[in-house]
């Protein structure tokens, strides 16, 4: 392993990836929707105003998926701080803060 | 009880013997060689996976360094959730016994936390953020206790599952080695605590909610340490070594084969213990 220098890195790695990317088509807020039907299949309709975390439609397992999906489709990391759930506790709530 | 107390005694002494300052027992050089893994090939996010057969050895090498801050990144996010656990419990009726013990696992916890911390912050000028979000699960007390030690306890068995292999690793950079094996040796005293805890809270738990509200506990612990074995794949990572796509390294790693056979591995040892939950 000798030898090997970082500063002459190789060219940068692509691994491919196994769903459609952020610049999709679908409107962003839709790949939202997609992933939590994704997760709840049997889910009643998904209300813009719908309470994500009362309603159990994201646990808290299911919480950072969501965040890293979120960050991916703005292209943005995103800070998760006591202010978090609110910001995402609904799908407007996603778009207002996230998503414009 | 009883064999609960007389353990964390025990563990106590253990404690009281081997305290040491974090402060002053590491040598810790200026600098980490970058030509060189700070992270076990092995142990990494990547290995084995179809879809990483394209990364160079010196790539690999780059992001055995983001995996490393990575890993002690969680360690550190973990233990902040697990002593802000522990101090809400001390000194209170149902854990009056276990408080003496319990001040050994925060002090010692503390200091984890901070050789952690200071290794990110010398060699990387950085700690990954946590996008944990703790939300309500459990009602019941008896419930929400077990739950709290079953969280920490599973966090500390897969962390030890990599201090351990990499104590050992010759190829690793003798302050990596070392801070693996000092975590090792003082975390066995915290999952003796951990094993014993889960023993005396199940079977309580078991006698008062019965079998079915266990198993529903079982299943958010294997969800729970599903998530923990998630956070190895942090896109973060993947963005500091230098990969175009960081979620899209993230999802493809976690949908490969032998990626997901490890991860399961991973899962059913951290929650090994909880098999055992009723039937000593």
């Amino acid at each position: 392993m000798g030898g090997l220098k970082l500063a002459q890195r190789a060219p940068l790695t692509r691994i491919p990836a196994t769903r459609a990317p952020a610049t999709s088509p679908a409107p962003r807020l839709e790949q939202v929707v997609a992933w939590l039907r994704e997760i709840n299949p049997d889910a009643p309709a998904i209300e813009d105003g719908t309470d994500l975390f009362e309603s159990g439609l994201v646990t808290s397992i299911q919480f950072v998926e969501l965040v890293l999906l979120v960050e991916e489709l703005r292209g943005d990391e995103i800070v998760v701080d006591d202010t978090a759930i609110e910001r995402f506790r609904s799908l407007r709530a996603i778009a207002e803060n996230y998503l414009r | 009880m009883e064999r609960l107390v007389s353990t964390l005694n025990k563990l106590s002494e253990k404690s009281k013997e081997q305290y040491h300052r974090p402060y002053d027992r590491f040598e810790w050089p200026e600098t980490i060689s970058e030509g060189s893994y700070w992270f076990s090939p092995e142990l990494m996010s990547t290995y084995s996976a179809e879809c990483s057969r394209s990364i160079s050895q010196d790539q690999a090498i780059e992001l055995s360094k983001w995996e490393m801050i990575n890993f002690l990144s969680l360690n550190i996010h973990g233990i902040k959730d697990l002593l802000f656990s522990v101090i809400d419990l001390i000194h209170t009726d149902d854990f009056r016994e276990s408080s003496p013990y319990f001040h050994h696992f925060i002090d010692e916890e503390n200091n984890h936390m901070w050789f952690f911390a200071e290794f990110c912050t010398r060699y990387a000028h950085k700690i990954y953020d946590s996008k944990r979000l703790t939300l309500k699960s459990f009602e019941a007390t008896r419930t929400k206790n077990y739950v709290t030690f079953s969280r920490i306890l599973i966090f500390e068995r897969m962390v030890a599952y990599y201090n351990g292999a990499m104590m050992k690793d010759e190829r690793l950079d003798a302050i990596i080695r070392d801070l693996n094996r000092m975590h090792f040796q003082e975390e066995s005293r915290h999952l003796a605590m951990g094993h014993e805890m889960i023993r005396t809270l199940g079977e309580a738990l078991l006698a008062e909610q019965g079998e079915q509200d266990v198993d529903e506990v079982h299943d958010y612990l294997r969800d729970y340490a599903k998530l923990c074995v998630a956070s190895f794949y942090n896109p973060a990572m993947y963005r500091d070594a230098g990969f175009e796509d960081a979620y899209g390294v993230r999802r493809a790693l976690l949908a490969d084969a032998a990626r997901q056979s490890f991860n399961e591995e991973l899962v059913d040892y951290s929650l090994r213990p909880f098999a055992q939950v009723g039937r000593a």
